[in-house]
């Protein structure tokens, strides 16, 4: 199997007045599992219906090795695509399906036949193979989807939200099938996801985007402990902003509390501090310390969650492993919050950039 | 989805279409198309209106001369009034009827329902002639009745029309009706009842207004056709005159054909039906619902009293409206003597018709199967270019593919016959003209039927199939075509027999040589030949039938709504 780079070098798409993406560049490694996360309608999808050739490219040049690929066709690509809502030709079998892909390749006889079997079998969908595509679940449709797109040998996968329509359970699982099948085929795969915890799972490497651009690329951890703006910080788990000021590499949160953190010891002015529910240490009550009222809690099995509203302050959420609770808390009860000076983030308040240091 | 536009911007891209390929071709030929047959015959009838016939000079005379005689605004209003009244009596027929037949267990649904169905299909004026038969001067229910000492009052002129229009044209308020009551989510309902409100004041606070942009537009449809028909009020209006027979009288007129004068008259029935069709857009466009019913409604369990009288109700009026063709079937096979049927069976009827006018018999079969060949055609490719391939082009195609359903089939034929009986494209009087006519007037519908056909499937597929490595052109004959192809064919089959059995725009194309049934029933009609024109009209009936069998095992048994 050929797996390819994809060069996206300055990609654009305007619509009318509205730019879908905005001087888009990536480069994607052979084999590499690359996800472009984001909110819906922020240019995900329109940047990877670019590659596939659905959506005409206005601007830059998408490379496939060396090769541009802007006035090549969509059926000339090569690429493997998963879509949304499956797209399983629905008056054919599974094995019809499967074998699509295969007979406009001019691929016949024992070759066709082997093929579909071994990519169907790959998927766990070979007793299925004459199935009609309204016999089969949700799960069972996405896995011919996925084999129909990797039955050709394509250069590159593309995957536009392939389990958004699948429940909880099922994507969990389909999302290990998928990621097992993209490292034993080591195939270069582009995925499009809005759901972060799935991308952070499933992905080598994530491009966020937002409003048709880059927000950060990176691996999974390092988009989670160290978001490059205030936009990642909030869009990738839960984070909590509080207003504080930065001087000589000290910040004191809200009037309150001084902290010495990794920041950029230059920066002085307003800053926000990012705090995310697991960041935070909650404790007895103490002059010097962040305070405030605990006013919801709920039980998540493994853990609590509490909605504090802090004192002269924003509200908060605040995790607490259940194991480690000596005391249960209750509404209304008071508490002082110790934040984990080597997790929390700082973003200068004008710019919401980070101003932390490496 | 809308290509972008960057600095040089190329013709067809200022008109945001890609660039030449199989698609632009086709629009560019189907708008051509729609430029030829259906803009300039429009054009020429407007232009033909203010003509003077002899000398061609400019002039108002043409509408001075319907705002000046009494006679012609009588017409419209004639006209207006029964397609009101019509509309209002066929919409309280039908809803209620719709009602009980959708949500009740009725004895012999499926007979009800075909039964409901032919009378829809077929000609009003076979309705017309055959209610003078049974309620005529000479009918036979008449003279029954005053054997007995009752003596009928008139069938003709006002009544008569309504009686027949109301019977022809509740169906299509039923069927419409019976669908989207069926597609309504039963939670809806439920969740009224629970919240107190239920009986006779859920249906009038909830599922009336759900169904009313069905009820509307099925209305609209009711409206249009009591408007257009032609034949009916020839037949059973006698001295009261519609537009329609006024606009064919003045075109065919034996003494002098006043050409000028019927092209007038033809545009103001056309703006009528315009401003009718604006005027319920807006309100239907405002409210309307769209429908996913995850559970339809339960058919609910009468008892065995309460069900024989439902039954009995909607039985009543679907014979009613199915008499006609029982009536013409039953006459074809009567002794005949000169127009009057005496008594005995025979079948020299259709020996007659089968000697005179089995040319009609082919020539509707020939010409409907032509017509519905290039439907289809144009139905799938013009759909498409709508829905998947949006451009200015497109949106024009669209608009002037519907323009045809406010054309009157009277007003069609003397479109085509003022645009095609000279210059560089000459029609008149070749099956072409007919087939053309044919092609028209049930375009809107095949259109709009594959419209939403196509809206169902997801571009998705055919996009799948290109990544796959399969051309788009290739791609669309191997995915949505196929997908297409159930829904249209069974849409096809109802335009099949729709026009089969039309009658208005034929009555004024054909000659000899290129006469159909319809025709063929309605000059036996006026020539009191009654025993051939029940021939043929049964004839026509069977045809419509076998249709309808076909229509059943294409669309996989599911019923004609």
């Amino acid at each position: 199997m050929s797996s390819q780079r994809v060069k996206i070098d300055g990609a654009t798409k305007v619509y009318g007045d509205f730019k879908a993406c905005d001087h888009i560049s990536l480069d994607i490694k052979e084999g590499e599992f690359f996800t472009l996360l984001g909110p819906s309608g922020c240019g995900k999808t329109t940047l990877l219906r670019m590659i596939a050739g659905f959506n005409p490219i206005d601007e830059g040049k998408i490379y496939f090795n060396d090769k541009e690929i802007n006035h090549i066709p969509a059926d000339k690509r090569n690429i493997g695509m998963v879509f949304q809502n499956y797209a399983i030709f629905p008056h054919m079998t599974v094995q019809g399906n499967v074998e699509y892909g295969l007979k406009a390749r001019k691929i016949k006889g024992k070759e066709l036949t082997d093929r579909a079997m071994e990519a169907m079998k790959m998927m766990q969908i070979d007793n299925l193979k004459d199935r009609m595509p309204s016999q089969l679940s949700g799960g069972q449709q996405q896995r011919v989807a996925l084999a129909r797109a990797v039955v050709i040998h394509p250069d590159v996968l593309l995957m536009d939200e392939p389990l958004c329509n699948l429940d909880a359970k099922l994507r969990v699982t389909m999302r290990t099938s998928i990621k097992k099948i993209q490292k034993q085929l080591n195939i270069t795969t582009i995925y499009v996801t809005h759901d972060q915890e799935e991308a952070l799972s499933i992905s080598d490497r994530i491009a966020i985007i937002h409003d048709g651009q880059v927000e950060q690329l990176g691996e999974p951890m390092e988009i989670y402990t160290k978001p490059a703006n205030m936009f990642v910080a909030n869009f990738i788990g839960t984070s909590c902003f509080l207003d504080g000021e930065a001087s000589g590499g000290v910040v004191k949160i809200l009037g309150v509390k001084e902290l010495e953190l990794n920041i950029d010891k230059e920066y002085k002015g307003k800053v926000k501090v990012s705090v995310r529910p697991e960041y935070v240490h909650l404790g007895a009550p103490k002059e010097g310390e962040i305070q405030g009222t605990i006013t919801m809690s709920t039980f998540l099995g493994d853990f609590m969650n509490y909605e504090i509203q802090i004192d002269n302050g924003p509200l908060i959420e605040v995790n607490e492993y259940t194991d480690e609770m000596d005391i249960s808390r209750k509404m209304n009860d008071r508490v002082s919050l110790e934040l984990m000076s080597g997790r929390i983030c700082v973003f200068d308040a004008e710019t919401e950039k980070t101003i932390m240091r490496d | 989805m809308k290509e972008n536009t960057k600095p040089k911007k190329k013709i067809y891209e200022k008109l945001h279409m890609d660039k030449f390929n199989f698609w632009t071709i086709m629009s560019l030929v189907i708008l051509i198309l729609c430029l030829i047959f259906i803009v300039y015959p429009f054009l020429k009838l407007i232009v033909q209106s203010f003509q003077n016939p002899d000398t061609n000079a400019f002039t108002m005379s043409n509408y001075l001369k319907f705002f000046q005689k009494k006679y012609y605004q009588e017409a419209l209003g004639h006209s207006l009034l029964i397609s009101t009244v019509v509309t209002i009596l066929a919409t309280l027929l039908g809803v209620p009827l719709a009602y009980i037949g959708s949500r009740f267990n009725l004895y012999w649904k499926r007979l009800i329902n075909v039964m409901v169905v032919l009378s829809m299909l077929s000609p009003p004026f076979i309705g017309a002639y055959a209610w003078i038969t049974l309620l005529g001067r000479a009918g036979f229910i008449t003279k029954l009745l005053s054997m007995i000492g009752i003596e009928m009052g008139e069938i003709y002129g006002f009544k008569g029309i309504v009686l027949v229009f109301t019977l022809k044209l509740y169906p299509m308020v039923y069927l419409y009706v019976s669908g989207a009551l069926g597609s309504i989510d039963s939670s809806l309902e439920e969740a009224s009842e629970n919240l107190g409100i239920s009986g006779i004041r859920r249906i009038l606070k909830i599922t009336f207004p759900v169904i009313l942009p069905t009820i509307l537009s099925s209305a609209l449809m009711v409206f249009m056709t009591a408007l257009a028909d032609f034949g009916t009020p020839r037949l059973i209006g006698e001295g009261y005159s519609t537009l329609p027979v006024i606009i064919y009288k003045e075109f065919l007129n034996e003494v002098g054909t006043d050409t000028g004068f019927a092209s007038a008259l033809s545009v103001i029935i056309i703006i009528i039906a315009l401003v009718v069709l604006f005027v319920q857009k807006r309100f239907v466009d405002r409210k309307s619902y769209n429908m996913t019913s995850l559970r339809p409604p339960a058919v609910i369990e009468l008892t065995r009293g309460k069900k024989l009288l439902a039954t009995a109700v909607v039985f009543f009026v679907s014979f009613l409206s199915v008499l006609p063709q029982i009536t013409v079937t039953i006459q074809s096979f009567l002794k005949t003597n000169g127009p009057l049927f005496v008594a005995g069976f025979s079948l020299d009827s259709y020996r007659q018709v089968a000697n005179k006018l089995g040319r009609s018999i082919t020539n509707t079969f020939l010409y409907s199967f032509i017509a519905l060949a290039i439907i289809v055609l144009l139905g799938l490719i013009g759909s498409y270019l709508i829905v998947r391939r949006k451009s200015f082009v497109s949106n024009l195609i669209d608009m002037l593919l519907m323009f045809p359903y406010v054309i009157p089939g009277a007003v069609l034929g003397i479109c085509l016959t003022v645009a095609f009986n000279q210059g560089a494209i000459v029609l008149t009087g070749t099956m072409w003209a007919i087939i053309i006519s044919f092609v028209i007037r049930k375009l809107p519908y095949t259109m709009r039927s594959s419209v939403g056909i196509l809206y169902q499937i997801d571009n998705s597929v055919e996009e799948a199939s290109i990544s796959l490595g399969v051309p788009a052109m290739k791609t669309f004959f191997k995915t949505t075509v196929h997908l297409m192809l159930p829904g249209l064919m069974s849409g096809a089959v109802l335009s099949l027999i729709s026009v089969m059995n039309t009658l208005s725009a034929t009555l004024i194309l054909y000659t000899g040589k290129t006469i159909t049934i319809s025709v063929a029933i309605f000059n036996c009609v006026n020539n009191d030949a009654y025993g051939q024109a029940a021939a043929l009209s049964t004839i026509l009936t069977l045809a419509t039938v076998v249709c309808l069998l076909i229509f059943n095992k294409v669309s996989g048994g599911k019923s004609v709504v």
